[in-house]
């Protein structure tokens, strides 16, 4: 375990830096931006599924004052707007607008005009001539034969691809022999789950702001997870020098992987701006976003055997994901489904299946645990249900079987692996059975009455970024700028991006706790492409632990030099000269053991560096992890559920993490409140539906798009939260991701508290009261409930 | 080219209904919470607006000679909160309180969720149980709904396009009748997926009159007559109130509609007009 | 256009525009207070929450016209120079925020809400942020900020309230 009683920062609850902004709403995001001289644009989008764009006439809206932008007007290079993964696996199919929408709401045309009103009224006054196409909404009949197709072909690697019953892509991995897995098994269960197409309600809608800049290039502000793609994906499509495009790390309203790719509002945004010659805002109505992205939906079939002594020898997974109008990453979505149920269970062998597929629907991208929430809720319902069939306790089937220190873990996928070597999983259980008091569980078959509370438990986990000693499909470095100003405060450069979870926060306190300074001392940079050297993104649960470590790496550098610097005015070798903090001061102080003569603040290293021109104490650097710990989780949720009504309620929960050590503490209960919130809400509620005949989402607003309020959470005094702390020794300050495992158990944990309430296992989600009611009534039917439910029992 | 509205505020009644006379398009501004949806969708377009809610004494909470009056542009957090209110007609506060959440509450208005006439509001079906009227005024004339006539469809009233409501009135139920109302939505006060009121009288442990009503099932609240038949004259057992939800469940119309399972909508209208019958009862016989 | 005059944090603001435009879209782009979000001008999310007249409101929900003859309160209204509300300060101490973009609409129903009901239950302050969604907190610590602000609130009361002889 890990010891921080010696830290003074590191492990400490302050203060986010960030907040006072936020409290006071002094904030800018982009949506607040205003640049003189701005104009403002509308996006003319398609209101059919499925449509040609015969013809579009701008002339009253260009006669209002308006620049209009057609299909005609912009680069036609199609892309990915997602540019982690390489080439070989960036599927691309995008454009900045189309003539041939393959959904509601895509972009058709763009206006851009003095004012709000006026850009409105342009817009309105663009007439559109569409030629209707079939649509399509279900993706098996999209698999038709004589389904319409979405896409002939998409680029791959610099080659057409034909694309052949709007397959988008396929992926398979099979590790040792799965028939001969299943023959060995004594228990063999098969069942299919199907999870929603829920959206990522992040509070801020997507938006983006372009200006020409007076010298030639442009800047950007847009919503983004990552800065460096987005500059790089601007120059691909509109042909510019990377150095001529600026994009600037804005505050995020949340994103929850909505923004790993570029927003499809920022090309638009440049057009505009480069047509306009001035700046220009887009900022996205909230039913625009929710056409804009969503979770990828799968319907699963898996399969588990395992022996009577509880070993759990195989598994088969076959998915099928709806993909929607554009493949933005279904490739790498299937290969770490695969990868995720080889690293949930010590499995002997495995075969997985997955298959994407278009639609006429908004596309789906990453959305907080990418593949591991929907593979985690089947694999640890079917799990439960092993366990129950096998006669062990849930508990003991994952002790036997997970993967844990010593194993192999598959980060992202079946390129992405490392060695795994910390692990709290057993002390995870331990606990969080105690809190919950697992022992007291009752079988399903003693409920009974009208309201029935049940326990259950899943367990999570989830890759530390995508690093690993051998690069696989995803690109995964960060990078850090770290310098001593000449009064010793320190400025922390990089272009890591926090949506919020605290992630920069961590890494200033990295900072003062390797160069020991206070805290107050340390400022983290506005940052932007041009001041910053390459960072991937904050995604994949990488913050702290990859982007944290270019940070600790650049802190350490920085370290060498000051200390270099004092050992020229104290000295002595540079090895010999300690730090520490010296709050009193409010500064840092090098010190010699055992000599109280040799001392000197950084601040006066600093400054007497400057007059001897000796330099600035600085370092940059970029860091490739070498690996991919797991971050692991468990939770264990006690529901109500009315039988009449068919609600759900939560009544307690237990939420324990593995995350090594934790830097933030109250923002890391924060990450394991809010995934467990957010993957309640896809458990009970949250997905996106489509009317058959017109191709229009039902639900494209918040009213109707179903979120757990705050009343549905336990009362705060039940939601528990605890963190075993391991040491990760390649993680900084020893610590792993956290923000993924917390949403990948939750539905898995429901669904088996669901279970032990009322004896029926529910394989879908959302579980919504009324789906729920009818699987109670088929149960009532069955004759298999032994209480028929009293009347008037309130 | 743009077009921008004309805003009046009249202060007094008689200028506001001068004004709908005048102008065939105006809409009234009341709370302006559903007017703003409306706005924002493009289903109207506003070009003159007759803001009402600077009419001195067009809202406000009274009761004489056993009738509530309520006036249209009292909001809901004022009626959710009034003793007078929770006292005297309790399923009209439990009404009004789980209306969407406390800043539209302070919004929006009783006379505005009247006359917008939307089939899933939470106010008709008490309205209807309790035989409230709905006042309107024009120029000309002044003029009384029962609350049974004023809801006559999807979103449709039986105002005329001129008329102004002005204010509701409720009789106060007597010491041996209850009123009740509950609501289902999926997330708490959300529109509702169904709504019930009832309203009882009890006399020597008989039932000596009931009504209950039912709304968000279809395209208007509806009274639920059967089930108040099977009431009328029982001694208000278990086996009497499960049988008039029953069968409410079964005269209720209840309209298709995509986000939510026609029979799971039939079984909650049963399990509402339950609770509802059951709470109101409680009330009539003084124990709640 | 329409001249109006706003009272706005307690200042005057002349502004131009069409009555029937929502409230939150002149405070934020005719006024230039950006700290009320938008997050989906239909009144559910209520980023948008300002005070109308000292009561909560949704100012997406609002058209200007209607309020020109009241106080209105925005996030920029609340703190005293450098010192911030004690909602403001609750929500720092108590990390009832991460990604703050909800934060502002939270904070003026809060802040309405304590001048309510000085001591709410957690049940009560589930009611009163009803209206406001978080995508981010999961709202724990969002109950938790409120908590401390009340204590902070009636702590300042009392010691207001306590005579030099005590």
């Amino acid at each position: 375990m890990t010891d921080n009683t010696d830290k003074h920062a590191v492990g400490e609850d302050t203060p986010r830096k960030d907040a006072v902004g936020k409290v006071t709403g002094k904030t800018t995001y982009t949506s607040d931006l205003d640049l003189p001289g701005m104009w403002y644009a509308e996006v003319v989008r398609s209101p059919h599924a499925h449509a040609k764009v015969q013809n579009v006439d701008t002339s009253e809206a260009e006669e209002m004052g308006a620049v209009c932008l057609t299909n005609d007007d912009v680069p036609d290079l199609r892309y990915n707007e997602r540019t982690i993964s390489l080439p070989e696996a960036t599927f691309k199919d995008q454009t900045v607008l189309t003539d041939h929408p393959r959904q509601v709401g895509e972009a058709v045309a763009a206006v851009a005009a003095s004012s709000k009103e006026l850009a409105k009224a342009a817009k309105e006054a663009i007439e559109v001539e569409y030629e209707v196409l079939e649509h399509v909404v279900d993706p098996k009949e999209a698999m038709e034969d004589d389904a319409p197709s979405l896409h002939d072909t998409v680029v791959l690697d610099g080659e057409e691809l034909d694309i052949e019953n709007n397959i988008a892509t396929e992926r398979e991995i099979d590790v040792g022999d799965a028939d001969a897995g299943f023959d060995e098994a004594d228990v063999v269960l098969e069942d299919t789950f199907k999870t929603g197409r829920a959206y990522h309600a992040q509070l801020e809608t997507k938006s983006s702001v372009c200006r020409p800049d007076p010298n030639g290039g442009i800047t950007v502000w847009p919503t983004t997870q990552t800065i460096h793609n987005t500059r790089q994906l601007i120059g691909e499509i509109f042909d510019l020098k990377l150095s001529d495009i600026n994009v600037k790390k804005m505050p995020l309203g949340g994103s929850f992987g909505s923004s790993i790719q570029m927003n499809s509002v920022v090309p638009i945004s440049v057009a505009l701006a480069l047509e306009a010659n001035r700046p220009v805002k887009v900022v996205s109505s909230r039913d625009v976003d929710m056409y804009d992205h969503c979770r990828y939906p799968t319907e699963i079939r898996l399969k588990i055997g395992a022996t009577e002594d509880g070993t759990l020898v195989a598994a088969e997974m076959e998915t099928l994901t709806d993909v929607g109008s554009h493949n933005i990453q279904a490739y790498p979505f299937l290969g770490v489904m695969g990868g995720f149920v080889a690293s949930l269970y010590n499995f002997d062998h495995i075969r997985f299946n997955g298959r994407a597929v278009y639609t006429n629907k908004a596309p789906a991208c990453a959305m907080q645990g990418f593949a591991n929430p929907q593979t985690t809720f089947a694999v640890e319902c079917m799990v439960d249900e092993v366990a129950e069939e096998i006669g062990i306790d849930p508990l003991e089937l994952i002790r036997q079987n997970y993967v844990g220190k010593g194993d192999t873990f598959w980060g992202q996928g079946p390129s992405i692996k490392s060695i795994i070597k910390s692990d709290g999983v057993k002390e995870l259980l331990d606990e969080g059975a105690e809190r919950i008091d697992w022992d007291s569980r009752q079988p399903p078959s003693e409920k009974e009455g009208r309201f029935r509370s049940g326990i259950g438990m899943a367990r999570g986990v989830h890759t530390s970024g995508t690093g690993g000693p051998v690069p696989g499909e995803a690109v995964d470095y960060s990078g850090a700028l770290v310098k001593i100003n000449e009064d010793g405060s320190v400025d922390l450069v990089t272009a890591l991006q926090d949506h919020g979870g605290g992630t920069l926060d961590a890494g200033a306190k990295m900072v003062a706790e390797e160069l020991g300074v206070p805290l107050e001392n340390v400022s983290v940079s506005p940052t932007d492409t041009k001041n910053t050297v390459y960072d991937v993104c904050t995604h994949a649960t990488r913050g702290v632990y990859a982007g944290g470590a270019a940070i600790h790496k650049a802190t350490k550098q920085a370290k060498e030099q000051l200390l270099e610097f004092g050992s020229r005015l104290l000295e002595v070798p540079p090895d010999a000269i300690l730090i520490e903090p010296d709050p009193e001061n409010g500064d840092g102080r090098l010190y010699v053991e055992g000599m109280p003569d040799k001392q000197i603040s950084i601040g006066e290293v600093a400054k007497t560096a400057e007059h001897k021109n000796w330099g600035t104490v600085a370092a940059v650097v970029s860091n490739r992890q070498t690996s991919c710990p797991p971050a692991y989780s468990a939770q264990f949720v006690e529901v109500e559920v009315d039988m009449k009504t068919g609600e759900i309620s939560l009544s307690n929960v237990v939420l324990g993490n593995d995350s090594g050590t934790i830097i933030n503490p109250t923002p890391a209960k924060g990450q394991q409140v809010g995934g467990f919130h957010r993957g309640a809400g896809y458990a009970l509620y949250e997905t996106t539906t489509y009317d058959d005949g017109s191709g229009q989402m039902i639900n494209a607003n918040l009213a109707d798009y179903k979120m757990l309020p705050a009343s549905g959470m336990p009362k705060n005094e039940n939601v528990e939260s605890f963190f075993i702390e391991t040491n990760e020794p390649s993680g900084p300050f020893g610590a792993k991701g956290i923000a993924e495992p917390c949403i990948n158990p939750t539905a898995a944990a429901i669904a088996n508290a669901v279970y032990n309430a009322t004896g029926i296992r529910f394989t879908e989600i959302p579980m919504s009261p009324d789906k729920v009611l009818n699987r109670i009534r088929e149960k009532e039917l069955d004759g298999v409930d032994k209480q028929a439910v009293p009347a008037n029992d309130d | 080219m743009i077009a921008e509205a004309e805003y009046y505020r009249p202060t007094d009644v008689e200028s506001a209904c001068h004004l709908l006379a005048e102008h065939d398009e105006a809409i009234v501004v009341a709370g302006g919470q559903s007017l703003s949806l409306l706005t924002k969708e493009g289903i109207i377009s506003p070009e003159k607006l007759v803001d009402i809610n600077h009419i001195d004494g067009l809202d406000g909470i009274d009761e004489n000679d056993g009738i509530v009056r309520i006036g249209a542009t009292t909001n809901h957090r004022t009626i959710e909160t009034s003793s007078l209110v929770e006292e005297m007609i309790p399923a009209l506060a439990t009404s009004a309180g789980q209306i969407a959440d406390v800043q539209i509450r302070n919004a929006g208005t009783i006379g505005g969720v009247a006359a917008y006439a939307d089939p899933t509001a939470d106010y008709p079906p008490v309205f209807l149980v309790l035989d409230a009227t709905i006042h309107a005024e024009t120029v000309e004339a002044e003029n009384t709904y029962s609350a049974d006539e004023f809801f006559t469809g999807y979103y449709q009233s039986a105002l005329d396009e001129q008329e102004l409501v002005t204010e509701v009135r409720l009789p106060v139920p007597s010491e041996n009748e209850g009123t009740a109302f509950e609501k289902l939505a999926f997330r708490e006060n959300d529109r509702a997926i169904v709504n019930a009121a009832a309203w009882i009288a009890v006399e020597d442990g008989t039932c000596t009159d009931t009504r209950i009503a039912v709304g968000g099932t279809t395209n208007m609240p509806l009274l639920a007559e059967d089930a108040a038949g099977h009431l009328e004259g029982s001694t208000l057992d278990d086996t009497d109130i499960e049988a008039a939800a029953t069968a409410a469940k079964e005269e209720i119309r209840i309209a298709s509609d995509p986000s939510i399972d026609e029979a799971y909508r039939k079984d909650m209208v049963e399990s509402l007009v339950e609770k509802a019958l059951t709470t109101a009862i409680k009330r009539a016989r003084g124990e709640q | 256009m329409t001249e109006l005059t706003l009272h706005i944090n307690g200042e005057e603001h002349e502004v131009d525009v069409d009555p029937a435009k929502p409230l939150s879209a002149v405070i934020r782009d005719d006024i230039g207070l950006k700290g009320t979000k938008q997050g989906c001008s239909t009144g559910v999310c209520g980023a948008c929450t300002v005070h109308i007249d000292g009561e909560a409101q949704k100012s997406c929900m609002q058209m200007v016209g209607g309020v020109i003859d009241d106080e209105i309160q925005t996030i920029e209204g609340l703190a005293e120079g450098e010192d911030l509300h004690p909602v403001q300060e609750g929500f720092v101490e108590e990390f009832g925020l991460q990604c703050g973009f909800c934060t502002p609409g939270f904070i003026m129903s809060a802040t309405s809400l304590l001048e309510e009901n000085s001591d709410p239950s957690e049940e009560e302050i589930k009611q009163a942020i009803h209206g406001n969604t978080c995508r981010c907190t999961g709202y724990t610590k969002i109950i938790d900020s409120i908590e401390y602000a009340a204590d902070a609130l009636n702590e300042n009361e009392s010691s207001e309230t306590t005579s030099p002889s005590d």
